[in-house]
């Protein structure tokens, strides 16, 4: 069956095909004279087909943002069809094979967001309604968030209770089915906690894997140890985004850091993405800005995995965005740390307003005189930290001695995109130690004098493993 | 919009731009005065005023990546330099008092052989019901595009629209399938 081209009831054109289900297929259409955009749900007439179309008596009674309303119901000989809001953006299952979309943020946003539809089905009334059916492709990610599509088989949960059909995708699927005990709310909850497992696993980063937790409750097989309404599942999820494993300060002043290298090829970039990367993982926005003329960030952008929005590049946790010229206004969005890496222009860096001016110094012999003009460039700036590569504490102890202030040591590390234990120990330590701020609320887990003798032992093992 | 778009190319994507004025109406010599090469220079762009068809494959091979063609109500003359462009954005005036320069500027196009070519047209200040009678009649679609408060600064929010116009929405598309 071929609708597209053609008119529906003489007011919707048919355009193109989105979407395929079992018996039904979902078009987009033009309604002609109001000139917006509608999805028209064509269910094949089959002997179940009635069945089918108590989708659009459900719609017909929901009413919430973020469930498409209908519109329209037409049939003709071979099939009904169901004109519904266009709900536009891509599918969460779309978003999922692009993994540089999936962070932290996005996945409680989502979660927090699809548990906003879930609570307001659970708590209709006179019955409250299980959706039965929440899989990431029914979930569609647009500008103002998600949009839960497709309420082919959501029903409405009597006082008798309902008894489990075969319905919905296996993999998403409370395990009562197997017992076809009865279905309840908390069927519901084990699905939205299959989705976080999916998120988490699609993420694929170290600190989603703390969340893990929560999904874990979610999709215990034992109802009395699952989650029994999806508000404490919201708020278990939120406290544990509050804790302090997440949050790394409340109310801060530090917006703007600038990073300059004494020379080029010492890890100044490579200093700046993981600090970039160091607050994004732990819930503030932070984006990189490339300030120096390498144009590295483009190359990247052009050769890497990057995913754009408005000109802001995105990879895994990771903002930033190349050196604009002046012919554009980029700003970084507000409430956003901007970490600007002006490479070897000191002067550069200097012209800029900051709360934290990073200096990288090279810890090599020959590097150091390198290190003596930038510093003696830097000296008495405020805000001026500086930091020494390589992992060498014993020349960062040195350069110390020499300048009359902390020189702190960046671990040694490959991949700026990835956050090891030693980074996270590293930033921590700087933040507390450097942030500025006597009114700071830096939350750091450790206490700083542990912090940096687990620093220096850290180093030390580093050290120790690339000389044997 | 030729000013907006080299604007975006250059800063926004950071590639050797020139600007090209073809139209003939010599506006752009009263900016700034050309170097020896005739051009001058503003925010990393090149522009050409009063450039000669002629002298556009001389041009083509002096390595710029981005070469943005005004050719302002010109185009007729150098319908073969047009044909030749990656992309061909027709920009029209979508409001009642120019409607009929728009329509005959359509009926036109419409009526010349562009083989396969499909130009985008675009519209700012576009009036709703205006551009729906066009789109109806000639069964096009126009993007409408937001108003530039000032072409030489291009903000963040509009990349999307340059995007599109220069095709890049399509070949970013593709890069996140990788």
């Amino acid at each position: 069956m071929k609708i597209q081209g053609t008119i529906l009831s003489g007011r919707y054109q048919i355009l193109s095909e989105i979407g395929r289900g079992s018996g039904s297929i979902v078009y987009l259409a033009r309604h002609q004279k109001l000139e917006e955009y509608r999805a028209v749900k064509c269910i094949l007439k089959e002997p179940d087909s009635i069945w089918r179309i108590r989708e659009a008596d459900i719609l017909n009674h929901l009413n919430h943002p973020r469930i498409p309303r209908i519109y329209d119901m037409e049939e003709d000989h071979e099939a009904f069809y169901l004109v519904e809001e266009y709900a536009e953006g891509e599918s969460l299952e779309a978003k999922m094979l692009q993994s540089s979309f999936i962070t932290l943020e996005f996945i409680v946003q989502i979660i927090k967001e699809t548990a906003e539809v879930l609570h307001y089905l659970h708590h209709l009334k006179p019955n409250p309604m299980i959706y039965q059916d929440l899989k990431p492709e029914h979930i569609i990610v647009g500008t103002k968030g998600v949009k839960l599509i497709d309420f082919g088989i959501a029903l409405y949960l009597d006082e008798a209770g309902n008894k489990f059909q075969n319905y919905g995708t296996p993999r998403f699927c409370a395990p009562e089915k197997l017992k076809e005990a009865k279905i309840s709310i908390q069927t519901d909850i084990y699905s939205i906690g299959r989705l976080l497992e999916e998120l988490i696993y699609t993420e694929g980063n170290d600190k989603s894997q703390c969340l893990m937790h929560v999904a874990r409750k979610a999709v215990n097989a034992d109802l009395s140890e699952r989650y029994t309404s999806v508000e404490e599942l919201l708020s278990d999820l939120t406290s544990h985004m509050q804790s302090s494993q997440y949050s790394i300060y409340q109310g801060h002043l530090l917006t703007k850091i600038v990073a300059a290298g004494s020379q080029p090829h010492i890890g100044t970039t490579h200093l700046s993405v993981s600090f970039t990367q160091y607050f994004n993982q732990h819930n503030t926005l932070a984006v990189y800005r490339e300030k120096d003329t390498s144009n590295n960030m483009r190359t990247a952008i052009k050769n890497g995995r990057f995913a754009e929005d408005s000109g802001l590049y995105r990879r895994n946790g990771f903002f930033g965005m190349p050196d604009y010229g002046e012919g554009v206004r980029a700003d970084v969005p507000e409430r956003a740390i901007e970490i600007s890496d002006y490479g070897t222009d000191l002067d550069g860096a200097l012209s800029e307003e900051f709360d934290m001016l990073l200096l990288m110094i090279g810890s090599r012999e020959w590097e150091m005189a390198y290190a003596d003009l930038a510093f003696e460039r830097l000296k008495g700036t405020k805000g001026l930290a500086i930091i020494a590569n390589y992992g060498s504490s014993r020349q960062a102890k040195q350069y110390r001695k020499r300048y009359g202030q902390a020189v702190y040591c960046f671990p040694l590390d490959f991949n700026p995109f990835y956050m090891t234990k030693e980074k996270e120990r590293f930033f921590e330590g700087l933040l507390e130690k450097e942030g500025k701020q006597s009114n700071k609320h830096w939350n750091c887990r450790i206490d700083p004098r542990r912090w940096s003798n687990a620093l220096v032992c850290g180093v030390g093992k580093l050290c120790s493993k690339r000389t044997r | 919009m030729s000013v907006a778009l080299a604007n975006y190319a250059a800063s926004g994507l950071g590639e050797r731009t020139a600007c090209l004025e073809l139209g003939g109406h010599g506006e752009l010599a009263h900016w700034k005065a050309v170097n020896a090469k005739g051009y001058f220079t503003d925010k990393r762009i090149h522009y050409y005023p009063d450039f000669k068809k002629e002298q556009i494959p001389t041009l083509m091979n002096s390595g710029y990546e981005k070469i943005i063609m005004d050719f302002g109500d010109a185009y007729k003359s150098c319908q073969g330099e047009l044909l030749r462009c990656d992309r061909k954005i027709v920009l029209l005036s979508l409001n009642s008092w120019q409607k009929f320069a728009a329509e005959k500027m359509l009926e036109q196009i419409q009526s010349e052989e562009w083989g396969n070519a499909e130009p985008i047209y675009a519209s700012v200040h576009a009036v709703k019901a205006v551009k729906r009678a066009i789109e109806r009649e000639y069964q096009i679609l126009v993007t409408e595009l937001p108003i530039l408060p000032d072409p030489a600064c291009i903000s963040r929010k509009e990349f999307s629209y340059f995007d599109l116009l220069l095709g890049r929405d399509a070949a970013n598309h593709k890069k996140k399938k990788l």
